[in-house]
This record gives structure tokens, sequence and C-alpha cells, in this order.
């Protein structure tokens, strides 16, 4: 395998080199964070960016989703990566039909992963080791981007991509539950920052299966924009995911909806995040001071 | 004439075997509207009622997205289902025939498929503007089917027994109509077999079932009786002017007819409990209302452990503090406490970061301002004082005024300290 130099992704992280590690993570269920997770992949890949998908939902949703089979996943599979210390990562990466995108498959036996896991040390950190070897290794094909679907929970493969991920992406709907568990996740999120020591940035919040035909969608995405831009900043992606029947098809297919429905208005919809997301990497987030932070300030 | 009937195969199948029980002739007793108001609303759609041909009239009433049908009860919509599905039958068959019968109940016309509700309706009764006409229509065996014809229907599938309300025992058909039997069976569906159906039978020109005497000599006396279905939008109309009263509607012209009367009218004007909260709380829009109802929701929401990548732990630490500050009732009381005491020793630098606290806990309390004040006047700064003093007063705090008069007097000097007398006096 060739050595393959990351293209220009500056994030400043320096624990994979210059590659970007990216989680989709919301503990609320059905918010698309597969779909987005595999669109968003198949938008990069067609952007020229080598893309390496890892599949860490029992539900194995993002490898079928690449149609991968049952038999290639139980063989090269996410389990096997964080219970057995000395199975290299590029051992379990499957090449997919998309174009500059690998895939670490699941299956439902990573369900067992955190009974596996509970009596490891640094049971926590696994993902993040693995893809360290990985990327210090000089013999592997090397990835640009490194996209991980996450399960619908805060549990420990949850914690495994947030400790091993530089940035994470949060899909949301625009339902107030979804909002209530973006909240949860910032406390799980300020936790690994504070006990174990993760890096883990927002690199925005991406709100999926939006309905501009309902009051309520509409109400509660103009609240959290002007709540996220008034007290953080430029967080949330200008690229909104709509309802669309296209992407269930897609994914009925096993094939993301970029390459079955090019022109569709939800594959524009993943080509501009996927534009948007490698500006952020370049440029940054436009940011502003909290505002509670103010009251500190005022404090003699 | 035959019209792809809109429902499932099962409901078909229990079409067929509720329209073989039943006399192939529906009464359609409709109110409509005059002009384009919302009476029957089908889907989103803006469709009404009364613009409609004849055929989309029979077609909303069979499906199941009839209008006659949303919002009603499942137990009520089962009933007005058999006379719905009767129709579905006469019309599948290619047996309907449908005719307009005058105030009376004696038929007028025969009415084309094609024509429109309206103008049916307007030349009822010649009225103009917003009102709603009343037209009745005969569903009905076409010409073209024999007594003999419909025995052999029926002895083909012969009616079943409806399990869950016994039928009464068949009554001379014309007795039937004239007089109102006080209870009014429905047609329940379930519990009946699905009687399947073979292909419809054969026309043969005879003579019209309307013309014929209404004793069994041509039509055998129904194994059903009349059913009498009644819409929850029947209400509105019943008490409106333009409708007849009940008594009317049960007694059609042709007393030998085993009839099925719809009775329906305008959509009753009842507001979801999320537009009278809306109505009450005048929003206009639902946007506004819903705006108003999630602000603060989603302001309490605190996302800042997503960003502490980015700001660190200032935003978090803070807010804990806040928070923590905020939990605490009696936090300011002890702080209050505590500032004044420190201002009575003459400790202003302590007592001043206790009334900070006090502001930051309770930023529209103006007492808590006016000591703030006091307190940065007493270490001589004067201008911060002065700011304090003037959100005091712009908070409605009495003193600030005359202690922003004094502080120009005096200047920003810091006050002597008064010595014993000081605290003598407090």
């Amino acid at each position: 395998m060739r050595a393959d130099t990351p293209r220009g992704l500056s994030t400043g992280v320096s624990q994979y080199g210059s590659a970007t590690v990216v989680a989709f993570v919301n503990e609320k269920g059905g918010v698309a964070k597969t779909t987005s997770c595999i669109n968003l992949a198949a938008a990069l890949g067609g952007k020229n960016r080598r893309v390496l998908v890892i599949d860490l939902d029992p539900q194995a949703n993002a490898t079928s989703a690449f149609n991968i089979s049952a038999e290639v996943a139980i063989t090269h599979e996410t389990h096997c990566l964080l219970t057995m210390p000395r199975f290299a990562l590029e051992r379990a990466i499957v090449p997919t039909r998309v174009p500059n995108v690998d895939l670490i498959p699941a299956s439902a036996r990573l369900a067992d992963c955190d009974k596996a896991l509970v009596m490891e040390v640094g049971r926590e950190g696994r993902l993040r080791g693995k893809l360290r070897e990985f990327y210090t290794s000089v013999l592997t094909t090397k990835y640009d981007l490194v996209l991980i679907d996450c399960p619908p929970s805060l549990d420990l493969l949850t914690i495994n991509a947030l400790v091993a991920a530089t940035h994470m992406i949060i899909p949301v709907t625009a339902k107030f539950y979804a909002l209530k568990g973006m909240a949860l996740l910032g406390d799980i999120v300020a936790t690994l920052h504070e006990q174990i020591g993760a890096t883990v940035k927002p690199l925005g919040i991406l709100v999926t299966m939006y309905d501009k035909s309902t009051a309520l969608d509409m109400t509660l995405y103009r609240l959290l924009k002007e709540k996220i831009e008034r007290a953080y900043g430029d967080y949330l992606f200008s690229a909104v995911i709509g309802k669309s029947i296209v992407v269930g098809e897609a994914e009925a297919g096993g094939t993301p909806v970029l390459l079955r429905e090019p022109d569709s208005p939800a594959a524009s919809a993943y080509g501009a995040l996927a534009d948007e997301v490698l500006n952020r990497l370049k440029n940054g987030v436009r940011t502003v001071r909290p505002v509670v932070a103010s009251v500190g300030a005022m404090s003699l | 004439m035959t019209e792809q009937i809109e429902a499932p195969e099962a409901g078909l199948a229990t079409a067929r075997s509720v329209a073989a029980s039943l006399p192939p002739s529906v009464l359609i007793n409709i109110t409509t509207p005059g002009s384009r108001i919302s009476i029957c609303r089908v889907g989103t759609k803006q469709e009404l009622l009364g613009d409609g041909a004849v055929k989309q009239l029979l077609e909303r009433c069979i499906s199941l997205r009839s209008p006659l049908s949303m919002g009603v009860p499942i137990a009520q919509l089962e009933s007005e289902m058999g006379a719905v599905l009767a129709i579905g039958e006469l019309m599948a068959a290619g047996t309907a025939e449908v005719l307009l019968l005058s105030p009376d109940g004696s038929p007028q016309r025969t009415v084309a498929m094609e024509e429109p509700v309206h103008d049916i309706a307007r030349e009822r009764t010649g009225e103009q503007g917003n009102v709603f006409y009343k037209i009745d229509l005969e569903v009905r065996t076409a010409e073209g089917f024999t007594a003999t014809t419909i025995e052999e229907r029926r002895q083909v599938t012969p009616p079943t027994v409806l399990e869950a309300k016994p039928t009464p025992s068949p009554a001379p058909a014309a007795a039937k109509p004239a007089a109102a039997p006080p209870e009014i069976p429905t047609i329940p569906l379930k519990d009946k077999p699905p009687a399947a159906v073979a292909a419809p039978p054969p026309r043969t020109p005879i003579t019209p079932l309307r013309d014929k005497p209404p004793a069994a000599t041509t039509r055998p006396p129904a194994p059903a009786p009349a059913a009498i279905i009644e819409s929850p939008m029947a209400g509105a109309a019943r008490q409106g002017s333009a409708t007849k009263p009940k008594e009317e509607v049960q007694a059609p012209a042709a007393p030998s007819k085993d009839v099925v009367v719809i009775v329906a009218g305008p959509q009753k004007k009842t507001l979801s409990m999320t537009a009278q909260a809306m109505k009450e709380k005048g929003y206009l829009r639902k946007a506004d209302w819903l705006r108003a109802q999630f602000l603060p929701e989603v302001e309490a929401l605190d996302f800042s452990g997503l960003f502490v990548g980015d700001f660190g732990f200032g935003i978090r630490q803070e807010r804990e503090r806040k928070n923590v500050v905020l939990a605490d009732p009696s936090r300011i009381t002890d702080v209050l406490l505590q500032g004044n005491s420190f201002r009575r020793s003459a400790n202003h630098a302590k007592a001043l970061t206790c009334y900070q606290e006090l502001v930051d806990m309770d930023p529209s309390n103006t007492d808590f301002r006016f000591l703030f004040g006091k307190t940065l006047a007493e270490l001589g700064r004067g201008e911060e004082a002065m700011e304090a003093f003037a959100r005091a007063r712009e908070l409605g705090h009495e003193g600030a005024k005359k202690e922003m008069e004094a502080l120009k007097v005096q200047g920003h000097r810091p006050r002597k300290p008064l010595g014993f007398l000081r605290f003598w006096k407090q």
C-alpha cells in the first residue's frame, strides 16, 4: 500500500497528522446520523477526498447502506477493532462501491462491546489508540477524513468516538426532544474534556429532516439558530437537509443518495454540506464570546 | 359509469356483502354550499362539494377519505361506511342511476353523472350567495334490472346475518320509511364474513324500479332495515334554516324503498385545542404562538458543553457558578448580611465583592444596585458609582437620585470614614 499524503485540511490537530476525525453524534435516535454520515462521505469522496467511515452503531445501518454483506462485516468489524488490542485498524477496512470511500463495518456483536471492555483499562480510548497507530504507520493508505457513525446512545461506543474524534457534527431535527438530546450530549462532551482529556470540537450542528411546510419545524429551527448564533457563533450549518423520500429509497437500495439520485434536492444539500465542512476545516468557524462569560467579567 | 372504487380489497368484499344485504337504492340527502365556503374539504385540497359533479360527490362518499368520514369516531365510521360502501357497490356494478328528488320526495328527473352539484342545488332553490342548499339525490338500481335479477343476485350471495346487532325481521316495505322506527339500527361491518360476489349481473331491459308499485311484487322485502347514518357535520346543517328537519329526511316519497339516508352538512367549526389556545392568547399565526411557547424552553436548554472544545471551561464554570448561586435562595441573605457586615467594619473592598455577587444573582433588585453604588462611592470610584446609581434609578430606586446629586457635589473623592460615630449610628 502506498503512503498517501492527506490533502490540505489544516485542522491544527496533530494526533492524526492533518487528518480529521469527525463523529456524527446525538443521543436522540432518528435524527439522520447514519444517513448524514454516509451521504457526506459520498459527497466528500466525490470531491476527491479519501474518506473512511467507521460504523460504531450495532444496528449496522451504515454497513448495509454501503451494501456490505454480513459475512464480510463479521470478519472486518469494529467489534474486533475495539476488543482485540492487536487487531490493526487497516485489517478492518473494507472497500465500498462509492469512489474514495472505505468502511469499517459493524455487526450486532458490537452491542456486547460494553461488556467485553468493562474490565479493560483505557477502554474509552481504544478507538483513538487504533487511529493513532494507523496514522503513525508509514505503510498504510491515509484518509483525509474519518467519519464515525455513532449509536443513538451515550454509551462506551459513543464515548470512544468522542475521545477519538477531533470534531463532531451534531445532526438534529427541528424537534424539541432532539434539542434536549443535544443538550445532554453537551454534558457528556464537557465531562470527557474534563476527565479524559478529549479534544473534540464542534464542527457544526446539522439540521436534518427539516419540513419547511410545518410551523413547528420553522419555529424551532429559527429559535435554535438565534440561540446558537447569539451565544456561540455560526455553528449551525447553512446547509439544511430537507425531508425527502429519495433518501429513504436510496437507503433501501444500498446506495448513498448522491449516487442514486444525484439531481435530487437532498443530494444537492449534502453536496453543499461537504463544501461547508471543508471550508470550516480550513478556515474555522466564526465564534462569539459566550454571553454567560460576561457575568464573570463584571466581578472584581 | 363503472368507476374504480377507492377502497381496499377487504373493504370491497365487505361492500359487496353489504350491498347484497341492502336494497340497491340509496338516498343521499346532502347540504351543499352555494358559494366557496369550506364545507367538505378532502385532505389539503380546497375542493368543495358544491363545486364538484355528481360523480365526484359519489366518489367522495365512497372514498375512505370521504368528508363524511373525516373526524368521525371509529364506531360511527363503521356504521357510516355501510351506506357509503353500498353506494360504491352500486357504482362498481354499473347499476347506479342518480335521481333528483323533489322536496316531497318524488323523483324529479334523472341527473347526469357529470352534472355539477352546485347547479342542481341552485335549480332547486334559486337562491344566491352564501347559503346552503339542500338536495336529495337517490342512487338506485338503474333501469335494466328485474326483480328476478335482484332475486338471483341475492340468492347467489345470500344476505349475511348481522351478528353484532341482530337484524330486525323484515317488515312490509311500505311501512318502513313512512313510520320511522324509534331505534334505527346501524350497519355493523365487523364480524361479517366477506361474501365474495362474482361479476355484476348482466343488464336486461325491463321496467324501471321507480315506476313499479312499492309492494313486494317488484321488489322483495329487504333483509336489512333502513339505516340512518348521520355524520357529525350534519348537526350544523340540521340547525340551519336551509335544512329539513330529520323527520322529513326519514320520510321519502317512495314508501316502498329501503332507504339509507346520509345527512351531511357544513363542517362544524370546532376549533382544535391548539387553535383555541392561540385564539385566547391573541396570536394570529401559529408560528408566533409556537415561538412564544418554545422560546423559554429552548432558552433554558444549555448547549455550552458542546462548545467546551472551542471556548474552554470558562463558559461552563460560569454557568455552573451562576446556577449554584441561583439554586440557593438562602445564599442571597447570607451574602447580603456578609456584605453589610464588611461595610459596617469599613471593609469596602470585600463588601463590594458581596454586593457585586448580589447584583449578579438578582440584576433586577434596585437595593443591591444601590448598595453596590454606595460602596463604590465610598471606595472613590465615582464614575462607576454614578453608573450603578443611574441603573438603580432606571429600575425605580427612590434614593438613587439623591445619591447621584450628592456625588456630583462631593466629586469622586473617597469618603472619609466616620469613625466610632458611624458604627454607633448603625
